[in-house]
C-alpha cells in the first residue's frame, strides 16, 4: 500500500500504474483483468491464431510492465498499451510470414476451444446457417491474413474494435490520411476475397 | 458485398473469443510467465535489441536510422572497394525475357490470348518469402457435391 | 561295388565342401548383425532415392503484389513440365525455378485450384525427370522418400510412412481421396514429390501439418497433367448433386442443383446412393473419387435406391461451374428442390 495514500475504491488506469510504480505491485493485476480480454480480441484478430495471440498477450503485458516507468502518461494506458500490442502483433506478423502461410490448422479444428459465438439469435436454432455462418468467419479470417499487417492493423481497430480514426493514429503512429486510405483499400481487398463465397 | 455487410461481418469478429475458462486463468498462466521471464538472463544481444527499441521506440525513427545507416555503410564499402575491378560472369540464366525471345517456342498449351508474360526481374525477392505449407484452406469445400 | 562305394564317397565329399561352403561364409560371419548395419542399409537406399530424384526437383518462386511465395516443384518430362501445389503458384502467369545456383523463369500452363496441381513448363530440353507411379499400389505403411525444398535450404530429404488414406480432414473434402503421410514436411516443402521404394512419385505433398502431411495421389495429378496437356486446363464432372454422409455410411442425396443434369433427371433428394458407374458406394471418398476420375462428356450411371426400390439414372457429365467456390445450398425443409449454385451462370 503507497504510504499515506488511500487505495481508491476503482481506481482508474493511471491510478493503479502510481500504485505499481510505488511498489504496489499487484496493482499490475487489475490492469490485466481489465485489458486481458480487449487486447485478446485485438492481437486474435491480428494473428488468426490462439497460440500466438496467447503468447503476444502475455509479451505485451510483461513488456508494459517492464516499460511502466517510461510510460509518460501522454496519452492514455489504455493508447499505450494497445500501441505495445499492435506493434507486437505487426512485428509478428512480419517475422512469421517468412516461415509459413499464416493460416494454422489450429484455428481450423473444431475442438481447438475457440467458442464461435455467433451473436445472431435467428441462427442459434437453424444449425445449417450456424454452420454457414461459421463457414464464413473463417473465411474472413483467411481474407484479413492476406492483408498487409499495416492494412490489417486498420481494419481491426476501426472495424472490430470500433477505434475512431484518432486513436488509430496515436496507435499505429500515421496521420489520419493515411488511416482513411488504408481502410478504403482494405475493405476493397476484402469484399474482393469475401463476394466469392457471401451471396 | 456492401461496406455495411462488411463492417457488420467484421464487428462479428469481436464475439470469437476462448471463452471464460481462458480468462479466468489468464492471470495465474501470466505470473508464471513473468517469473520464467525473471529467471532467464538475456544475452548480451538481446540487452541490446531491447536498449535500440527503447531509443528508437516508433516505426518511424527506426526506418531513419536504419536507413542512415544503410548508407554510410554503402558509403563506406564503396570507398574501401574502389577502384572496383567489374567481375564478369554469366547472366545467361538471369536474362530478361523480352518478346524477341523464344516464348514462342514453347509448346504452349495455353489459349492464344495468353499474353507474353514479362519476366520478373531477378532481383525481386528483397521482401522476405513465405514458405508455403499448404494450411490455407480457401479453395476446399465443405459439403460432398458431385 | 568298389567303384560304386568310391562313386559314392566323392559325391558324399562334393555334397560336403558345398555345404562347407555354403555354411562356412554364415559361420563365419559375426553371430548378431553389427549394431547399425539394419540403419546402414536404410540410410543408404534413402541416400540412392535422393541423389538420383534430387536433379529433377526444384524450387519455385512466385511473386505478387502481395507476397512472394517460395515452394517446391519437380519435373515429370524432358520437355521442362513441372507439377507442383496450386499453392505456390496462386495467380500467377510466370514463376521462378531454381535448379541448383541456376534460375529460370518458368510459364504457368494451368492452375487447378480443385485439385490442387498446377502444371509449369520451362524453356530447358533434356531435363531430369521422375516418373509417375501408379498410386493405387501405395498401402499403409509404404515406405516414402520425400525430397523437397525446405525454406532457403538446399534441397533435402525425408522418410516416412503411408499412415492412411483421406477425403475428410477437420471439416473440409479434398477433391479425390488423399494419402496422409507420417512424415514431416516443412514449410517451402509443398508441392515436392513422394517417392517409392523405385525413386517413383506416388505423391505431390499438399498439406503439412504437426508430423506429418497429406499428399495428392500420382494417380489423381496424372489424370489433372493428362488434361492440361489436352485441352489447357483441367475440367471437372459435374452432374449437380449434394450428399449428407450418415453414421451408418448411408449416403443420401440432400441437394439438387439449378441447370444441371441431375435438376431435370427425376433423381430425388432423399435417394441413397449406391453405385457411382462401377464405384459402390460406402463413404464419401467414393462419390468424390468417382467424380474426379470421371470426365466431363462422359455418360456416368448412378444407382439410388427410393422406397426399397433400386433405379439407375444415367448423366452426361457436364464440367463443374466454378472449381474453386463452395456451392452451400439454400435451406430447403423437404421435398424435391432444387438449388442455386452461387454465381453460376
Amino acid at each position: 500500500m503507497a504510504q499515506g495514500k488511500e487505495t481508491p475504491p476503482n481506481p482508474s488506469d493511471e491510478e493503479l500504474v502510481d500504485m505499481v510504480l510505488a511498489g504496489q505491485i499487484t496493482a499490475f493485476d487489475q490492469l490485466v483483468l481489465r485489458y486481458q480480454q480487449k487486447l485478446y480480441s485485438v492481437l486474435y484478430n491480428m494473428t488468426s491464431n490462439h497460440d500466438d495471440t496467447n503468447d503476444l498477450l502475455m509479451e505485451t503485458f510483461d513488456k508494459a510492465y517492464r516499460n511502466l516507468a517510461s510510460f509518460k502518461k501522454q496519452s492514455s494506458f489504455y493508447t499505450w498499451i494497445y500501441t505495445i500490442a499492435v506493434h507486437k502483433a505487426i512485428n509478428h506478423s512480419k517475422r512469421k510470414s517468412k516461415t509459413a502461410n499464416n493460416f494454422s490448422l489450429n484455428d481450423l479444428d473444431p475442438e481447438s476451444g475457440m467458442e464461435f459465438q455467433i451473436p445472431d439469435a435467428s441462427s442459434a436454432a437453424d444449425p445449417e446457417r450456424q454452420a454457414h455462418l461459421k463457414d464464413l468467419q473463417i473465411r474472413l479470417n483467411e481474407s484479413l491474413q492476406k492483408l498487409s499487417e499495416e492494412h490489417r492493423a486498420v481494419v481491426v481497430l476501426f472495424d472490430v474494435e470500433g477505434m475512431s480514426h484518432a486513436e488509430i493514429t496515436k496507435i499505429l503512429g500515421c496521420t489520419e490520411g493515411t488511416v482513411r486510405s488504408r481502410l478504403h483499400y482494405a475493405h476493397k481487398q476484402l469484399k474482393r476475397y469475401l463476394e466469392k463465397f457471401v451471396q | 458485398m456492401t461496406d455495411q455487410e462488411l463492417s457488420k461481418l467484421l464487428k462479428l469478429k469481436k464475439a470469437e473469443t476462448p471463452g471464460e475458462v481462458y480468462f479466468s486463468q489468464f492471470l495465474t498462466e501470466f505470473h508464471r510467465y513473468q517469473r520464467a521471464e525473471i529467471l532467464h538472463k538475456p544475452t548480451f544481444s538481446e540487452k541490446l535489441g531491447e536498449w535500440f527499441t527503447q531509443l528508437l521506440p516508433t516505426p518511424r525513427m527506426t526506418y531513419a536510422f536504419s536507413g542512415c545507416a544503410a548508407l554510410a555503410l554503402l558509403a563506406a564499402g564503396a570507398f574501401a572497394l574502389l577502384p572496383v575491378k567489374q567481375a564478369s560472369f554469366s547472366t545467361a540464366s538471369m536474362a530478361p525475357f523480352t518478346p524477341d525471345q523464344q516464348l514462342a517456342t514453347f509448346t504452349t498449351y495455353a489459349d492464344a490470348s495468353h499474353q507474353q508474360p514479362e519476366l520478373l526481374p531477378s532481383a525481386t525477392p528483397e521482401r522476405a518469402s513465405t514458405y508455403v505449407t499448404g494450411t490455407s484452406v480457401g479453395h476446399y469445400e465443405t459439403v460432398v457435391t458431385f | 561295388m568298389k567303384r560304386l562305394l568310391h562313386s559314392s564317397f566323392t559325391l558324399l565329399s562334393f555334397y560336403i565342401l558345398v555345404a562347407f561352403l555354403g555354411i562356412a561364409p554364415v559361420a563365419s560371419a559375426d553371430p548378431a548383425p553389427a549394431q547399425g548395419s539394419f540403419i546402414d542399409e536404410m540410410s543408404s537406399e534413402i541416400s540412392k532415392i535422393f541423389e538420383a530424384a534430387a536433379p529433377a526437383v526444384v524450387r519455385i518462386q512466385t511473386s505478387s503484389e502481395d507476397h512472394n511465395l517460395s515452394g517446391t516443384g519437380f519435373f515429370i518430362d524432358s520437355d521442362g513440365t513441372i507439377l507442383t501445389s496450386a499453392l505456390v503458384v496462386g495467380n500467377a502467369n510466370l514463376c521462378t525455378v531454381q535448379m541448383g545456383d541456376q534460375k529460370y523463369p518458368a510459364l504457368v500452363l494451368s492452375v487447378d485450384t480443385r485439385s490442387g496441381v498446377a502444371v509449369l513448363k520451362t524453356k530447358q530440353t533434356h531435363t531430369p525427370f521422375l516418373k509417375l507411379a501408379n498410386s493405387d499400389d501405395v498401402k499403409i505403411a509404404s515406405g516414402l522418400v520425400s525430397v523437397a525444398y525446405a525454406y532457403d535450404r538446399p534441397v533435402s530429404p525425408a522418410f516416412g510412412t503411408v499412415a492412411g488414406f483421406d477425403v475428410q480432414f477437420l471439416n473440409y473434402y479434398f477433391a479425390t481421396t488423399h494419402i496422409r503421410a507420417n512424415l514431416p514436411v516443412q514449410p517451402g516443402q509443398i508441392g515436392g514429390p513422394l517417392l517409392n521404394s523405385k525413386g517413383e512419385v506416388v505423391g505431390m505433398t499438399v498439406v503439412a501439418f504437426k508430423d506429418g502431411c497429406y499428399a495428392l495421389p500420382s494417380n489423381a495429378a496424372r489424370r489433372i497433367v493428362d488434361e492440361v496437356i489436352k485441352y489447357g486446363q483441367a475440367r471437372h464432372a459435374w452432374v449437380g448433386i449434394g450428399v449428407k454422409d450418415s453414421p451408418a455410411h448411408v449416403l443420401c442425396i440432400s441437394n439438387l442443383y439449378e441447370n444441371t443434369p441431375a435438376a431435370t433427371s427425376g433423381i430425388q433428394i432423399g435417394d441413397q446412393v449406391l453405385k457411382i458407374g462401377n464405384r459402390v458406394i460406402k463413404s464419401p471418398s467414393d462419390i468424390l473419387d468417382a467424380a474426379f476420375f470421371a470426365r466431363v462428356g462422359e455418360k456416368l450411371p448412378v444407382e439410388i435406391v427410393r422406397n426399397g426400390k433400386t433405379l439407375t439414372f444415367e448423366f452426361e457429365l457436364t464440367e463443374r461451374p466454378d472449381n474453386s467456390r463452395s456451392v452451400t445450398p439454400v435451406l430447403t425443409p423437404q421435398g424435391p428442390q432444387t438449388m442455386q449454385v452461387k454465381g453460376q451462370q
